[in-house]
């Protein structure tokens, strides 16, 4: 360990190499290699006070990228959940699975250096969904679970998942439905 | 794949407190320090910053407290206008209003709620506060040409704002855009 005068810091030890590459990133952004470093120490050390792993922070911020980059937006569930309720429909059922289809197309064109089905997975949990999944090569599971979600728009979020399933190489086997509850037998389609 | 070591300084506080996390997670300080350096240099050639990651990491965490979810915007513009031509009226409005009351109440002033606005409705092209003869003026603008939603946005508005104690003196709203302007409940406008 060693001290400077100044303010007190400690010796870490870093790849060499990786030290080549801060060292020409810290010279792009005009900053002394020991700045950017403790920087990015404080960036890490906040995203674990904010109850996550660097790496977790990167993912959700990656996937917040393609969400916005495929048209998703933030609204408030109370009023979306209010909406749905009033406004029932077998079409509005085949809107949502149909926009399920163009994003499961969507996300398997777009997410080439990673599992289309984990964006589709992430984006539930970002709603407000609670996801398992089990062995779904061979006949398995996708169950979705929300405290919060009313039963009709569990319904639209369902047939949503449908259509991304389907675009991604699922076969449906069953679905059912129950007030914040989704549940679907799938079986990946031979290629 | 062995790497060659160096050492380098980094502000002790800082390294304690990398080194308590690495403890939790059973790695070492040496592990911990090289995995976040690597994803800052992962980052660095994708053209991000750690910085803004951690702050859109924030946001969302943000939105979701804030009762905030995301949904296809296609899906939800369909609903809206679905919902503006076939429900009652006057209930859709009472139902944006409370919410807008919600909102207002949750964020407790005027400027937090406008930063709540432009970071989360990222369907707003624009939203822009004034002073405006003895109140504040809001112009909204839609990336899209609904008059529902700006109906309906207005309404949102129109409760939030009440909530923190202005009252609505006017407002115009045409297709994708929209100007209130509201005063402080008591003043008098000139």
């Amino acid at each position: 360990m060693s001290r400077s005068s100044k303010r007190e810091t400690k010796l870490v030890s870093v790849y060499s190499d990786l030290i080549v590459k801060l060292k020409e990133i810290s010279m792009r952004e005009g900053l002394p290699l020991t700045e950017y470093v403790n920087r990015a120490l404080e960036q890490a050390v906040r995203a674990h006070e904010l109850g996550s792993s660097l790496r977790e922070v990167v993912d959700l911020y990656e996937r917040m990228r393609i969400q916005r980059e495929a048209g998703l937006i933030l609204i408030p569930m109370e009023v979306f959940n209010r909406m749905v309720e009033e406004l029932r429909g077998e079409e509005v059922e085949g809107l949502w699975r149909d926009c399920g289809s163009w994003y499961g197309e969507y996300l398997s064109m777009r997410v080439r250096d990673g599992d289309p089905l984990r964006v589709l997975v992430g984006m539930l949990e970002d709603c407000g969904w609670k996801v398992k999944l089990t062995n779904l090569e061979g006949g398995g599971s996708f169950k979705c679970f929300s405290p919060t979600i009313s039963l009709e728009a569990t319904k639209l979020f369902a047939r949503f998942i449908e259509g991304a399933l389907k675009s991604l190489g699922y076969e449906i086997l069953s679905a059912s439905c129950l007030r914040g509850l989704i549940e679907l037998r799938i079986k990946l389609r031979k290629k | 794949m062995s790497h060659g070591r160096k050492l380098l300084a980094a502000r002790e506080d800082l390294a304690n407190k990398v080194s308590e996390i690495a403890k939790r997670r059973g790695w070492t300080l040496y592990e911990l320090v090289n995995r976040i350096l690597d994803e800052v240099v992962r980052l660095e050639s994708m053209g991000k910053s750690l910085e803004d990651v951690v702050e859109g990491f924030e946001l969302l965490r943000e939105a979701r407290e804030a009762g905030l979810i995301l949904i296809p915007s296609r899906l939800w513009y369909e609903l809206v206008e679905r919902c503006y031509e076939s429900l009652d009226r006057r209930w859709l409005e009472d139902l944006w209003y409370e919410c807008g009351q919600w909102y207002g109440r949750y964020y407790e002033s005027l400027e937090k709620l406008i930063e709540a606005l432009k970071k989360f409705f990222w369907d707003l092209s624009s939203i822009d506060l004034s002073p405006s003869e003895g109140g504040v003026e809001v112009k909204l603008f839609l990336s899209s040409p609904s008059l529902a939603r700006i109906e309906l946005l207005s309404k949102f508005v129109e409760g939030a704002f009440e909530s923190l104690g202005y009252e609505l003196i006017s407002k115009k709203g045409v297709r994708g855009a929209l100007s209130m302007r509201f005063r402080g409940k008591g003043l008098k406008v000139e």
